[in-house]
């Protein structure tokens, strides 16, 4: 099968660059073994935790990828990332001028960039825009901290009350053991008679507060889930992220789907990208693991991390699988033992030229390039700038790829 | 809490409790002090292979007929600790079949029943089995988990009128006269210090009995022996396979709950490095390279994490790889051998004799105290193991889920589990089926406080997923049903987390490394627990 562009992978980094490359009327294919970052997804994206993100990223060393770009490309490309999102009807909040705050699990605030819309959040770090909250969650559903999150707001200066709810299909959910997490609740909120039910209860025991805050469950199928609950209570809901699964996590990346197939994106679900061809140095065809073979102009490989599958560890050292692609990795350990310090691997990433064309051998592909978590050179944990670096990095290949 | 005892025990191992557990037997009063939680020192990190005796049956007679007698013994007492796989030993193409021979009559000679099976039949055996092998031999092997046998002996030294201390720290002997009446300990949580008194001291420290008795005034020339295991993802093999030659490194292969356990390694290591062990790299390759000798599927098994142990070897000369020291029983009455009253050393021996090791050391704590009592501690079920068929309905699913593990973990005492509503059969950790039920268990009767203790009683997080899945969901409950503040749950929690992966790093890669990144990602980045916020506290 023959494509303009064939993508290696299925997340934040590829659905991006797919759209924009689409939306460019090019033919573009994503390979994806159908998992993703997004499913443990924070509910925001981070640029890069410093008070002042775009003047942080100018004194990067040459090697991290916002080097390669630079903090004005880096500031255009996240305003555009802004755009697409809201196309594919993520709503967001947050500039590149400042971070804000999210609240995680823990109940506690996080720096980041943008914040879905609906998430709890915090503009200046030590305490949050409301006053009052009243915190509604699932009896029995244990990936909701509520006590962490009522002592860490409390001790904010927000008044919180905690209250739990029960709806006839959560207590029969609640029979198998493992059927209480959070993709089955937002499914639950999904029906009207339970969002009706849940609103009554919410209007009742609510009382007098600036906001409600339940699990980030509102809703799996449907996307207005949040603000029908808002109409029915006249109050105004927000949520805080769960663990895995992150339900909103899987809504954007069904969104981004969505969008990226109504621009007439194909998407090989369930596919591995297996091997490659050549010809006169450049890159021809990818096979996936179904055996299926796709021609293209350009590749890109977005297929990130060790997690996402983009880069394989054995005991020898770390490769890319696909392309064979030259990786960089730190000197020494590729691991230190206290987790929270820095950890090498996660800088672990492919080499590539300033404009993300993949070194093979030493040498730069013209027709193959990379984007994302596979990229090294920086530490998305650490630096919050996983997202930034994701969407940024995605759109300037897209562009370089139009541009051609 | 009394200030006076007959019995104070310092060291909360397998020894530690089976000496609290045979005095109060005996109607004699006891304080166990620990400075961490139960079996955090070489009892819980060792293969928990419940041996024969075979292994030992051809260089130190002793050691295998203790062995053989105390399996049996803890087949009885320890049912609900015990799992009855048995083993095999079985000789490769360069092993030859010469030590067979020798090997077998050994076994026989020392009471172990040790037949002969060919290839073949040991394939059928155990298909995990490295093909090749040219000969095996069956014997009564098992596994048995050292948390649990522990956490028994305790339940029982409990019922029985003896005291727990864990968290606290022994920071002086008290002397007066020459002899030993009591301790001054610090509370390690609370800090507050404290003095209790004692007719006798034992220690029963491992390998840090050394440091005790040193505040003694007493020199007991110990050898640290470490030795480094791996833990495999799955059940590789169901019968403990052992190599069929002079015990070396890495030749024992042992399936526990849902996982399997390659090891050990020995080498001889500095005293500062016991309290902070870690896997080398080398240590890895020796244990990847010999495990694979007797499974090769091990090769190509996810290695979950790697841990070590320091065996307290008592030295009678400078043997460096620590291995041709006899393992058998050492006790010491410090009022013979150093003219100290009131202070007792029970060192060496092994996990399988821990019972042994507790009655020899309460036989010479009656003489010294002229109380006349017998020892009852091979007789006496252990808690979780009083109902006749504790054995049989560990190895048999009666139920599904949570209820079944909790039963394989507790034995009869899993009845005291309330999984009486939705609420309570809640799973916190998926891979191994704790439920919340378990957790309050865990936390009301058997003496946790945080969640490595809750991992040592009920095994959550130690599956697959190493806790990225369940150590915040664990947190939370254990935080409502402990009443801690969210500040110490969470601290507590990064704490945890960090554990886990100090056994990963060693073998970081494939998997294991992708299980590290998700457990960073999650914990360092969604949950931002490097910022921990401390205007709570």
């Amino acid at each position: 099968m023959r494509y303009d562009t064939v993508i290696v992978g299925g997340g934040l980094t590829a659905l991006m660059c797919g759209i924009e490359l689409a939306r460019n009327g090019r033919s573009v294919a994503l390979v994806t073994t159908g998992h993703s970052s997004l499913h443990f997804s924070s509910c925001s994206l981070g640029l890069y935790n410093a008070a002042e993100p775009l003047k942080a990223i100018e004194s990067l060393p040459q090697s991290h990828p916002y080097a390669k770009l630079g903090a004005e490309a880096v500031e255009s490309y996240a305003a555009r990332a802004t755009e697409i999102l809201n196309i594919a009807g993520i709503a967001t909040n947050g500039t590149t001028e400042a971070n804000h705050y999210i609240v995680t699990p823990m109940g506690q605030l996080r720096q980041c960039w943008l914040s879905l819309d609906g998430a709890l959040t915090s503009h200046n770090g030590k305490e949050l825009d409301y006053k009052s909250v009243a915190l509604f969650y699932p009896e029995g559903f244990l990936d909701f901290y509520a006590q962490f999150i009522c002592d860490t707001l409390g001790a904010m200066g927000t008044t919180v009350t905690s209250h739990t709810f029960s709806l006839p299909e959560l207590v029969v959910r609640r029979n198998n053991q493992t059927e209480m997490r959070s993709i089955q609740v937002a499914r639950a909120l999904d029906k009207e008679e339970n969002l009706r039910a849940l609103a009554s209860i919410i209007s009742r025991e609510a009382g007098d507060v600036e906001a409600v805050v339940l699990p980030a469950t509102l809703g799996f199928d449907h996307a207005d889930v949040r603000q029908r609950l808002s109409r029915m209570t006249d109050k105004e809901i927000l949520y805080i992220p769960t663990l895995l699964t992150s339900v909103e996590g899987v809504k954007a990346e069904r969104a981004l789907r969505r969008t990226f197939e109504s621009m007439g994106g194909t998407i090989f679900m369930g596919h591995t990208a297996v091997s490659h061809t050549t010809e006169e140095g450049l890159i021809a065809s990818v096979t996936t693991s179904k055996g299926i073979t796709l021609t293209a102009e350009e590749f890109v490989l977005a297929s990130g991390s060790f997690i996402g599958g983009g880069l394989a560890a054995d005991r020898e050292g770390v490769t890319e699988g696909v392309f064979g692609a030259d990786v960089i990795v730190s000197e020494g350990n590729q691991t230190t033992r206290d987790i929270f310090e820095p950890q090498p691997f996660m800088s672990c990433g492919v080499a590539t030229d300033g404009n993300f064309k993949v070194l093979i051998g030493g040498k730069a592909v013209e027709n193959l390039y990379a984007c994302g978590a596979i990229l090294s050179g920086y530490n998305p944990v650490k630096e919050g700038c996983g997202a930034g670096v994701a969407v940024t990095t995605a759109l300037k290949v897209a562009d370089d790829i139009i541009n051609r | 809490m009394n200030k006076q005892y007959d019995v104070i025990i310092i060291g909360g191992g397998a020894t530690g409790a089976g000496v609290a557990r045979d005095c109060a037997l005996r109607g004699i009063k006891a304080l166990l002090i620990e400075r961490h939680d139960i079996a955090t020192g070489a009892t819980g990190r060792n293969h928990g292979l419940l041996h024969s005796g075979a292994r030992y049956a051809v260089n130190d007679r002793e050691s295998a007929e203790e062995c053989i007698k105390e399996n049996m013994i803890l087949r009885r007492i320890a049912a609900h600790c015990v799992e009855d796989t048995g083993g095999i030993f079985i000789s490769l193409p360069e092993d030859g079949l010469d030590f067979q021979a020798k090997f077998i009559e050994s076994c026989l000679a020392a009471g172990i029943s040790a037949e002969a099976i060919d290839p073949k039949q040991a394939i059928a055996l155990e298909p995990s089995v490295n093909p090749s092998l040219i000969g095996a031999v069956k014997v009564p092997d098992g596994s048995v988990d050292p948390f649990r046998l522990t956490a028994a002996n305790i339940l029982d030294a409990k019922l029985h009128g003896a005291d727990v201390l864990t968290y606290t720290l022994v920071e002086e002997l008290i002397i007066e006269s020459g002899k030993v009446v009591g301790v001054k300990v610090v509370d390690t949580v609370t800090k507050e210090r404290s003095e209790y008194r004692a007719s006798i001291t034992v220690n029963a420290c491992g390998i840090w009995g050394r440091d005790l008795a040193a505040k003694a005034g007493v020199t007991i020339n110990m050898l640290p022996a470490k030795g480094a295991l791996l833990v495999f993802g799955h059940r590789v093999n169901n019968v403990v396979i052992n190599r069929c030659r002079k015990p070396a490194d890495a030749d024992i292969l042992v399936p526990g709950d849902n996982i399997t356990v390659i090891g050990t390694t020995s080498s001889k290591v500095p005293f500062d490095q016991c309290d902070d062990m870690y896997v080398t790299r080398e240590e890895v390759d020796l244990l990847l390279r010999e495990g694979s000798m007797l499974a090769p599927a091990l090769n190509y098994t996810r290695i979950l994490r790697a841990y070590a142990g320091v065996r307290p070897l008592v030295a009678s000369d400078d043997d460096p790889s620590g291995r041709s020291v006899s393992r058998g029983i050492v006790v010491l009455d410090h009022a013979t051998r150093d003219g100290v009253e009131g202070f007792v050393t029970i060192t060496g021996g092994k996990l399988m004799t821990y019972r042994l090791m507790a009655e020899w050391t309460v036989d010479l704590i009656c003489k010294k105290l002229n109380i006349d009592a017998k020892c009852t501690t091979a007789e006496a079920l252990l808690p979780g193991s009083t109902t006749p068929d504790a054995g049989c309905k560990r190895t048999t699913a009666c139920f599904s889920g949570a209820k079944s593990s909790a039963f394989y973990r507790h034995g009869d005492k899993a009845q005291q589990i309330d999984h009486s509503t939705a609420a309570k059969r809640a799973l916190v950790c998926e891979c191994e089926q704790v439920s919340v039920g378990e957790v309050e268990y865990a936390v009301g009767k058997l003496g946790v406080t945080n969640l490595v203790d809750l991992r040592r009683r009920t095994r959550m997080g130690m599956g697959t997923c190493q806790g990225s899945l369940c150590a915040a969901r664990a947190a939370a409950v254990m935080a409502t049903t402990s009443g801690c503040s969210s500040a110490e749950a969470k601290s507590n929690l990064k704490s945890f987390i960090a554990e886990r992966w100090k056994g990963m790093s060693a073998v970081a890669w494939g998997d294991t490394l992708r299980e590290g990144e998700l457990l960073s990602w999650l914990y360092d980045g969604v949950c931002d627990l490097s910022n921990l916020n401390t205007t709570e506290e």
